[in-house]
């Protein structure tokens, strides 16, 4: 190893012990909070974006109504500084806070979409079917009447009556 | 002005004297604040007016912020469990390509990401050992275009002569020890 690698080691080591000398520690608190964030990340993201909405809204009605965040923790009879917490963005919000604020500002926040179901019905298909048109009706074409129920005969006290829901 | 330890042996952040956090402590809560952020875009609209900015609204410069701010954490926290050499030398570089000067090089925090405007501006102690001495949101291509920044390269300087009278650095052996 030569000489000059050798006291750029040493120089090098000497600023580390320096610093290290006169350095406070942080107690690492800006890692913790890195982590917290991460593990709460998507609903933080929520909070973020209708923080934004809400000041962007505000900001829009200002000149027209005089909305404010005091303004709006009057008619939501809440403390402004309920508010302004909420307007910096990691506040846990619930269904119903989101929805006086939407009350409120006249404004939607938050939407929730109803899945679209993706199952096929097959349309109902009769018994009937084969013999209800004529065009269809061929010759040698016969109807079972085994299975048809004739709700004529059936009055409400009758035990015999099917079960099912009646309409 | 005093040193604080982010991580041991690597990274350092200054905290001044009139504040209460270190400078990546007070810059991080600074821009995780949506109202701060979109207060601030608001009153710096007139920067949005160009060819970089692309018209970009306020809204969505927050939104972006917020977004780019979550990158910084998951680098922060991977950079405290890779202990490995040049961690903190892959993701800051130097402010100024000027090597053969006598200037220190001044070292610049940059995600590696289209429109990521947010710095960290540090001190290289040597290699892969770094001094946060501020951060701003750049919204223009020079530092001296901004007063934020501008006032960055001042705390920059403020920082390097700290650092210089307590013996951390120095200039003579500064280049013999960046030629790594």
């Amino acid at each position: 190893m030569g000489l000059l690698k050798i006291m750029r080691i040493k120089t090098m080591s000497k600023k580390l012990d320096k610093i290290n000398s006169i350095a406070r520690k942080s107690g690492n608190s800006i890692i913790e909070e890195a982590k917290a964030q991460k593990q709460n990340r998507q609903w933080i993201k929520k909070s973020r974006k209708i923080a934004i909405h809400i000041l962007s809204e505000i900001k829009r009605q200002k000149p027209n109504n005089g909305m404010s965040q005091k303004k709006l923790a009057e008619k939501m009879d809440v403390s402004p500084q309920y508010i302004n917490k909420i307007v910096k963005g990691e506040e846990n919000l619930t269904l119903e806070t989101i929805s006086r604020i939407e009350e409120v500002l006249g404004v939607e926040l938050f939407n929730v979409d109803l899945p679209q179901s993706n199952m096929y019905v097959e349309p109902y298909k009769s018994d009937y079917q084969h013999i209800t048109s004529p065009s269809k009706v061929q010759d040698g074409d016969r109807a079972n009447f085994d299975n048809i129920i004739d709700f004529t005969s059936y009055n409400d006290s009758d035990d015999d009556k099917p079960s099912g829901t009646y309409g | 002005m005093n040193i604080v330890t982010i991580f041991a042996n690597r990274l350092y952040a200054i905290q001044f004297d009139n504040e209460s956090e270190n400078e990546l402590a007070r810059i991080v809560n600074m821009w995780k604040d949506v109202e701060y952020l979109f207060n601030y875009f608001d009153s710096n609209r007139e920067y949005f007016d160009n060819s970089y900015w692309n018209g970009v609204t306020i809204e969505y410069a927050t939104d972006k912020t917020l977004e780019l701010l979550d990158d910084i954490y998951d680098t922060l926290i991977k950079c405290a469990a890779d202990n490995t050499e040049s961690t903190l030398d892959a993701i800051f570089y130097p402010l100024s390509d000027n090597l053969n000067s006598g200037q220190l090089i001044l070292g610049k925090s940059k995600l590696k990401k289209a429109q990521n405007w947010l710095r960290f501006y540090a001190l290289k102690v040597e290699p892969n050992v770094y001094v946060i001495t501020g951060g701003a949101i750049k919204l223009t291509h020079k530092m001296q275009d901004h007063p934020d920044t501008t006032q960055e390269l001042m705390k920059l300087n403020k920082c390097r002569d700290f650092l210089i009278q307590n013996g951390i650095i120095d200039l003579d052996g500064f280049t013999e020890n960046n030629e790594d």
